[in-house]
């Protein structure tokens, strides 16, 4: 079994043996049966391995590429757009649920109720707040500073947020080569 | 062409698709025939040689331009088939093995011809009966000259292990190809 084995090795190596190393399995190949059909059998294999012919696609085979890109670049972007709304569900989703197991343990449903409605109290507040100073704003800045300047300030807040919006997108898109 | 031409590729990198038309135009070939070879159905292989294509077009900002690109390439479409034959719940060999166009001419010599096209299905199917990752490794090194370093690189194996594998792959070839010389010779003894 063991001499076989050595002699497998010699066949099926794939690296080119010493001559007496050949000389050795030729005078092996002549007493074992085994051996020798085995080695043949893989002679055929290689021949015809080495013969077979390069395969040709068919000739529309560029032109179906360019045909398919713009359905595969539109595919893409929707698996990437909707990958990206995933992610932030569940995100959101599992924030909120551990927001609301944390609440539901450390707090009490009494305490619980008191603390939404506090918080909903607090929230109307801050609006109420913020309407104030937003009027209090309105109402002093125009004499202070002229229309010119505030139009410009309002512009680029409004370009601001839109570079922001666009740059989310850009950053929903990334993975997807786009022209 | 076994590399890329770096303004191709910058081209292709900058998305200009008609430069990676010109790509597509010269890989075409090895690309489908590698599929080819490893499904044995030629539908399913322009199919896959397609997505390779993608696959490629996708992650062409990823490739080392310090390595080969056909290895590359290549490597990308042995994965993509190797993870489509795992998906087949059946070992499946077409006997479209000599796709149209690629039938030797019958003439001057019908029977060789015939020959010759009965040991390439011969080839195909004793191929078709290796586990996917083994198929791709002999393909790769016997079509591609892939070296051993190669092989251990695109597969993610060590060298060592890609040489120990091809030496039992060799031996269930040569089983394999006793076998199936029962199945072939009658028709071969009738011609």
């Amino acid at each position: 079994m063991t001499i076989h084995r050595h002699f497998e090795d010699l066949i099926f190596s794939g690296t080119s043996i010493s001559s007496a190393e050949k000389k050795y399995l030729i005078e092996h190949l002549k007493a074992c049966p085994e051996c020798e059909t085995l080695f043949n059998s893989w002679q055929a294999v290689c021949k015809q391995i080495q013969s077979v012919q390069v395969v040709k696609p068919s000739p529309n085979f560029v032109e179906k590429w360019n045909k398919d890109l713009d359905n595969r670049k539109l595919l893409a972007r929707t698996m990437q757009a909707r990958k990206m709304l995933l992610i932030s569900s569940t995100g959101t989703v599992l924030a909120l649920l551990i927001t609301f197991g944390l609440t539901m343990v450390l707090a009490s449903p009494a305490g619980l109720i008191n603390g939404v409605i506090n918080s909903i109290n607090n929230l109307v507040v801050v609006i109420n707040l913020l309407h104030m100073f937003s009027a209090a704003i309105i109402n002093v800045i125009p004499p202070i500073i002229p229309f010119y300047y505030t139009l410009v300030f309002s512009s680029t807040f409004c370009l601001l947020t839109v570079l922001w919006i666009y740059s989310i997108w850009r950053i929903s898109l990334q993975g997807v080569r786009t022209k | 062409m076994t590399n890329l031409d770096a303004d191709l590729l910058k081209q292709i990198k900058q998305g200009d698709d008609l430069a990676f038309t010109t790509l597509l135009e010269h890989f075409q070939t090895p690309v489908f025939n590698l599929c080819f070879r490893m499904l044995g159905n030629r539908q399913e292989a322009e199919d896959a040689a397609q997505e390779t294509f993608w696959r490629a077009y996708q992650g062409i900002n990823k490739y080392d331009p310090n390595r080969s690109f056909s290895t590359w390439l290549l490597s990308i479409a042995a994965h993509f088939c190797i993870d489509l034959l795992r998906h087949r719940s059946l070992p499946s060999f077409s006997m479209d093995v000599l796709p149209e166009g690629n039938i030797p001419d019958p003439l001057p010599n019908p029977e060789k011809s015939v020959m010759d096209a009965m040991k390439q299905a011969q080839v195909q199917q004793v191929i078709s009966l290796l586990k996917p990752e083994d198929r791709a490794m002999i393909i790769l090194f016997y079509w591609y000259d892939f070296s051993e370093k190669e092989i251990g690189k695109s597969l993610s194996l060590s060298v060592s292990a890609v040489k120990s594998r091809l030496h039992r792959i060799r031996k269930q070839l040569a089983t394999l190809w006793l076998l199936s010389e029962k199945q072939f010779s009658p028709v071969t003894e009738g011609t």
